[in-house]
């Protein structure tokens, strides 16, 4: 079912983009959907926006051969919970899979994509899809990093990946990545002290 | 408490009326609706001046034939105005919810005599429609916007339970089998034949594992009750069937916020809450109607019910553990998957069918000496359960 009008996706643009969840400050759950309430704390939830890494393993699979309206060019397609490493279970399609190759376990990474046909509204869609890591991928690995400086997201070409795991691989991108903004940091900082020294 | 004011606080079925479910191109919700609805006024000997309180239970006119307020509809076709009408909806549990609805208004003191009536007319649009309206049941936001379909969530379930207890597709099409088989002796069903496990496994597939004959079908139909205040059944024709217990729960509407998918919370919590008010095991149900729109919910639902172990629903049934002839006969109506799924009448069908069964009436599928009876009825992915339990005295 595509008929979906234009506030209803601008609403969660921030949520189905970036795959942004909510974290109780009060339990420390994370979430996603960003659900409006922590069950667990009720009107003790604190919730604060929170970035999630876009990996997971695939939790439960169908492959979906009568589709809805919406979703007709696509089928048949692979639906998919995904249980994000941060813990929250995900419902997404799975993409760029060779449907043989599907399991429970099954490693796989958030992508970009378009999300059925512009139906009746003519109102086109984008969210989140899931698709295989590290052995079946064919692109690059995409992920959030989360640091003092914010979250970063982070494209390691798979040539890099060589015979390290998918989370060695990250970790060291990340790390560049720091040791990269580390340096900028010093060299503004640097440069401020310069500035005011010649004024 | 004396005998008589122990009557006084039980309610009664004294009364059931259905119409045969399947496609029925040339009557109106209305037509449908009041032919229950008549029988069942045949059956208990009640006048229509007698009934003070009318609960009306459907899942999804809006989208089905563009009409809401089916209360007053049902009230108004009915000839029973000015009589205060109640519309309930659970999705596929409507029918469950508003006999309960109907027993706590008259447990309560407040109403003496209701009708519940459920009804819905779901062939007047394409299969692509009632599709998409079916999905409604479940999270439109984050589950049908993502491609999802209701068959699809069930087979998601399907797929983690088969993983996790090795359940075979052979023993997942057991529940339709067995339905079919049980159904050929209901005159009320839609699909009077048998199917064999291969018939089921060259169906086409609709979200995998689960494939057209693991699905119930699109039907419509209407079932009635009327429910009365335990001291007033002598007044009436109907041999009463007691309403023991009716209890409710909920859980998450998606699939993605439940800590697990192999197991329904809400069947456990209801079935539970009812066992414990009757101070009875699972063992002194003696034959039950469960919801089996798709054959991975029967098999967790009796398991979840207490009836068989965790994980061995499937092999259970296969074995012919629920079979007419067994100690504990499961959906002997033909369930949801051969008698037919109108949703909202589903789950006042499922209770005419244990009086039927509770009174000895019902010919050729009787199963011989039941006394206790319990209906699941289920709501979207299990986010609704709702547990009746009837005795025969």
């Amino acid at each position: 079912m595509s008929d979906q009008s234009v506030p209803m996706l601008w609403r969660r643009i921030k949520n189905v983009y970036n795959l942004v969840g909510r974290l109780c400050r009060t339990c420390g759950t994370k979430y996603f959907p960003p659900i409006p309430l922590c069950p667990k704390c009720r009107r003790k939830t604190d919730f604060t926006d929170y970035q999630l890494s876009g990996l997971g393993k695939i939790y439960s699979y169908t492959i979906i051969h009568d589709p809805p309206s919406g979703f007709k060019d696509l089928a048949p397609y692979v639906l998919a919970l995904v249980r994000l490493d941060e813990g929250p279970l995900v419902l997404s399609q799975i993409v760029e899979v060779d449907n043989d190759q599907l399991e429970i376990g099954m490693s796989v990474q958030v992508v970009f994509r378009r999300i059925g046909d512009a139906g009746r509204t003519g109102v086109l869609r984008y969210a989140y899809k899931f698709r295989p890591l590290p052995e079946y991928a064919t692109g690059h690995i995409i992920a959030s990093v989360e640091g003092e400086e914010g979250v970063m997201h982070l494209e390691v070409p798979m040539k890099e990946r060589k015979q390290r795991s998918v989370r060695k691989t990250l970790e060291a991108a990340g790390s560049r990545v720091r040791r990269r903004l580390r340096r900028k940091k010093k060299q503004e900082e640097e440069n401020q002290k310069e500035n005011k020294a010649s004024k | 408490m004396t005998e008589e004011s122990n009557a006084k606080e039980r309610v009664a079925i004294i009364g059931i009326g259905q119409t045969a479910f399947g496609e029925q191109w040339d009557r109106s919700i209305r037509r449908i609706t009041l032919t229950a609805a008549t029988a069942c006024l045949a059956d208990s000997g009640v006048s229509g001046d007698d009934i003070d309180g009318l609960y009306v239970s459907n899942t999804s006119t809006s989208s089905f034939i563009q009409q809401e307020h089916q209360a007053a509809m049902a009230a108004d076709s009915g000839g029973l105005l000015p009589i205060a009408s109640t519309e309930v909806e659970a999705a596929c549990a409507s029918g469950g919810v508003a006999v309960r609805h109907g027993y706590m208004a008259v447990k309560s003191g407040e109403h003496k005599v209701v009708m519940v009536v459920g009804c819905e007319k779901m062939s007047d649009i394409s299969e692509a429609a009632i599709a998409d309206t079916l999905m409604s049941a479940a999270d439109r936001e984050w589950e049908g916007q993502i491609g999802a379909t209701f068959p699809a969530l069930f087979a998601l379930l399907a797929c983690r339970y088969m993983h996790r207890y090795g359940t075979t597709e052979e023993q997942l099409a057991a529940p339709a089998v067995k339905a079919h088989a049980n159904a050929v002796d209901n005159p009320y069903a839609q699909f009077r034949f048998k199917i064999n496990t291969e018939a089921v496994l060259r169906s086409p597939m609709v979200a995998d594992p689960l494939r057209v004959l693991n699905c119930a079908p699109i039907s419509d139909g209407a079932a009635a009750l009327i429910l009365c205040r335990g001291d007033m059944v002598d007044k009436f024709e109907g041999d009463p069937i007691w309403i023991d217990a009716s209890t409710q729960a909920s859980d998450t509407l998606a699939l993605h916020d439940r800590p697990h998918i192999t197991r329904f919370r809400a069947v456990t919590s209801a079935a539970k809450k009812a066992y414990q008010k009757l101070n009875i095991t699972p063992k002194d149900i003696d034959i039950a109607e469960i919801h089996d729109s798709f054959s991975i919910s029967e098999i967790i639902s009796v398991e979840d019910l207490g009836f068989v172990e965790k994980g061995k629903g499937g092999s259970a049934i296969a074995e012919g553990q629920f079979d007419k002839k067994s100690q504990l006969p499961v959906n002997v109506s033909g369930g949801l998957k051969a008698k037919g799924h109108p949703v909202g009448a589903t789950g006042i069908a499922q209770i005419a069918e244990l009086v039927e069964q509770l009174r000895g009436t019902a010919g050729k599928r009787q199963v011989k000496g039941v006394k206790r009876g319990l209906a699941l009825n289920l709501g979207g992915t299990g986010s609704t359960a709702v547990v009746n339990i009837l005795n025969r005295s």
